[in-house]
């Protein structure tokens, strides 16, 4: 209602402005209607578990009994007793450092290569995509042979005389590996990085041409930069996958050997389900989520010196 | 003149049929005739039963294949033979304990279910106090039962039914034996005692690991509680713990140190042994494994191995005879049915595990070869000796009465996968055993110390 329509003398608003107050609210009610499974399903199985998770992680609690509060014990324990938490950290960060790097890489190599036009490219576009939609589980099973030691990579290896290892029962190479194995998926990111590419306008490109540029020159001046929007997205969403992933530990080696590969979330899943300790699993999530807000907060802080957008 | 119905319109009859479909599709749908369970890995419809009688929801982690088509066939078995008294739920999970702890947690427990001993501590008190169904039922008599795990009877309670059993032994390769010139074990003599002991063992180890390259002498396993390792040290008078004060002795107590150098001494001195490596998860989940290769000596244990276990002439039989106790004690790692302490329907769920202990379905568990009976009436009728090899049947019997099972204790899954990692340097032959032992004693002791000592 505007201060028009208001009547100065307070009294009960005219028919017309009541008619308008229904229909609004109408309007507002059968959008909320028409949102009401979303929020219902956000409240119950997003919202309402996270926030009471917070609770959790101050008890302890098996599920065998009603949680009990503990304080900050578990915060506690995780820092100065759990020698298993500093390993699961150093495990997980090393795989990331490994990981994140060479996937960008990956991916805006193979962009660049699907990005050019030739006869067939949609063909190994679509090769390039297809393992990123595979089950995980499944071609994690067949990785687990492909890196045995009378697997794949090693008959490969063999063809030019390298010797190689047990892969997942070596702990100087079962992090590595599982790392390798992470590119196997590039095919959303390159995806992403490809879009990026074909926005890149054209005329820049023959600006540098026209200043005798090199291409390395019209990589490094043009196409990054302009890229590096699509960059910085694929940079935190990886991030923040690497740092939660530990299906293929979970699949492949079970966080072995000698705990080489004992992700974070791996340690977090063997609290709550195989230990019963829920409260302190919580615990452990809400630490690994503070360490992922914290480091997104720091892309973001950091990508004002590095990403470009076409507004700036 | 014709209405012009607008968007708005159109989002209004989608919401009312969608939301109609919605509904319809939750109706409940007519569930399948009586008797009509399979051994597929999904859930199966509860029969819509006649006016009365209860529905039970069996659930277990016996689904697909042999042990799927078993339990189908014993639950069509148990509601023809008692039709007036429950009509059952199969419900196959691969994680039964996971799926156990949610539902328990969501109070929305199976009525009987196939239990993991190692979970009991935590979960006592969700399992039914068996006690007063045994005294008054004649049909189950507990002489009978081949012991399950302590754990079961503590405080004067019975907390389980028998159904699976596992009596870890050793097992040879027969035909390995003979290409080697070896005595079988039952053919040594040492003091009228008709077994082979420790020595034997490690010649018959040596003698097939030089019979080729691709042959080893014996497989060991590489899990702390597997069962070769754990059996060698119990069979030895060793132990992992000390049941009063909670600490773990791989190496400060002299009989399991002497029994895991044994050990070591296979796998990293005399090097007859399987390299730990080699054990990989993948030849385990796709089913190859190292005795189907043909690189088999003294297999360690094929349940699993099905088809490949028909192509190697392989025999169970005990293990050698400890040096220390000149004895053996067989590791027993039975899974009993438990009945939940909240379902209303205890007197049906008894008769349904009641009827899967019976000595009629353990004998069919123990022909079938998936696993073992649970009754010594099974393990000892002419049918189950006719199917096992004439000479190793003492030693069964025995294998039945010289069981141990895994010690059980708040916190032990956490001290098996936090102490594993260190006792994988004997496995692998890494470092010196015994410092790894006293690590293993340390990381264990604080664990099993923070769990009990409340």
């Amino acid at each position: 209602m505007t201060a028009a329509q208001v009547p100065a003398s307070g009294a009960a608003p005219a028919p017309t402005q009541k008619r308008g107050l229904s229909r609004r609210l109408a309007r507002d009610l059968t959008g909320w209607a028409f949102i009401s499974p979303w929020v219902i399903g956000f409240i119950g199985l997003t919202a309402f578990p996270f926030l009471f998770s917070i609770y959790l992680s101050l008890t302890e609690y098996s599920m065998a009994a009603p949680p009990e509060f503990i304080g900050l014990e578990n915060f506690r324990f995780m820092f100065f007793e759990d020698r298993v938490y500093w390993t699961a950290m150093r495990v997980t960060w090393t795989y990331a450092a490994i990981a994140v790097p060479l996937g960008m890489v990956q991916s805006v190599f193979i962009a660049l290569i699907l990005n050019q036009r030739v006869h067939g490219i949609a063909f190994f576009r679509t090769a390039f995509y297809v393992p990123g939609m595979i089950s995980s589980v499944g071609w994690m099973l067949v990785w687990t042979y492909l890196l045995s030691k009378n697997g794949a990579v090693n008959w490969a290896l063999a063809l030019v005389g390298i010797e190689g290892p047990s892969y997942l029962n070596s702990t100087t190479w079962a992090l590595p590996a599982l790392a390798l194995m992470g590119l196997f998926s590039v095919g959303s990111s390159m995806l992403i990085m490809l879009a990026a590419l074909q926005g890149v306008p054209e005329h820049l490109y023959e600006a540098v041409e026209i200043d005798g540029g090199s291409d390395w020159s019209k990589f490094w001046n043009v196409t990054l930069p302009q890229i590096s929007p699509a960059l910085f997205y694929n940079l935190v969403m990886s991030l923040i996958g690497v740092l939660q992933s530990w299906q293929a530990a979970y699949l492949m080696t079970e966080g072995g050997p000698r705990n080489a590969t004992l992700f974070y979330g791996l340690h977090l899943y063997r609290n709550a389900f195989q230990y019963f300790r829920m409260g302190y699993a919580c615990a452990l999530g809400w630490v690994a989520f503070m360490i992922i807000l914290l480091l997104t907060g720091v892309n973001f802080l950091a990508s004002k010196y590095w990403v470009f957008y076409e507004a700036d | 003149m014709a209405r012009v119905h607008s968007r708005r319109d159109f989002l209004r009859a989608a919401a009312v049929v969608g939301g109609g479909a919605t509904l319809a599709a939750c109706a409940a749908t007519p569930a399948p005739a009586a008797g009509t369970t399979t051994g597929g890995t999904e859930a199966q419809a509860p029969a819509e039963a006649p006016v009365g009688i209860p529905k039970i929801r069996y659930l277990t982690d016996w689904y697909g294949g042999a042990r799927g088509e078993l339990t189908s066939q014993f639950l069509g078995e148990f509601a023809e033979k008692f039709p007036d008294v429950a009509t059952v739920s199969y419900e196959p999970a691969p994680q039964v304990g996971e799926r156990l702890l949610v539902e328990f947690a969501a109070g929305t427990a199976p009525d009987i279910f196939l239990w993991s001993f190692t979970d009991t501590p935590e979960f006592k008190e969700w399992l039914l106090d068996l006690k007063p169904f045994f005294e008054v039922d004649p049909e189950i008599n507990e002489p009978d039962i081949i012991r399950q795990h302590p754990i079961f009877y503590e405080n004067g309670q019975i907390l389980a039914l028998p159904f699976q059993g596992l009596f870890f032994g050793e097992e040879i390769n027969v035909d390995l034996f003979e290409q080697a010139g070896l005595p079988m074990p039952w053919e040594h003599d040492h003091a009228g005692d008709k077994w082979w002991n420790w020595d034997d063992f490690v010649e018959a180890a040596v003698a097939i690991n030089n019979l080729g390259d691709d042959i080893y002498g014996c497989t060991l396993g590489n899990d702390v509680d597997g069962p070769n390792w754990f059996q060698w040290v119990y069979s030895n008078g060793g132990s992992y713990w000390n049941p009063d004060t909670f600490e773990t002795t791989l190496a400060s107590n002299e009989a399991t140190l002497e029994a895991m150098l044994m050990l070591y001494k296979l796998m990293c001195e005399i090097k007859v042994a399987m390299p730990s490596e080699d054990y990989t998860v993948m030849a385990e989940s796709l089913g190859i494994s190292p005795e189907a290769a043909g690189v088999v000596g003294i297999p360690r244990r094929l349940e699993e191995q099905g088809a490949a276990a028909a192509e190697i002439n392989v025999h169970r039989v005990g293990i050698a005879r400890a040096p220390r106790t000149n004895s053996f004690m067989s590791n027993h790692n039975h899974q009993p049915n438990c009945i939940s302490s909240k379902t209303p329907y205890q007197q049906e769920a008894w008769e349904l595990g009641k009827y899967l202990a019976s000595t009629e379905v353990q004998l069919a568990i123990g022909l079938n070869g998936t696993s073992q009976p649970c009754r010594h009436s099974a393990i000892e009728s002419p049918e189950y000796f006719a199917s096992q090899p004439a000479i190793a049947k003492e030693a069964l019997v025995e294998q039945t009465q010289k069981g141990e099972f895994y010690p059980i204790f708040k916190g032990w899954r956490e001290w098996r996968t936090e102490v594993r990692p260190i006792v994988e340097k004997l496995f692998f032959c890494e470092g010196d055993p015994v410092d790894a032992l006293k690590e293993a004693d340390e990381v264990g002791t604080a664990i099993l110390k923070r769990y009990n000592e409340a």
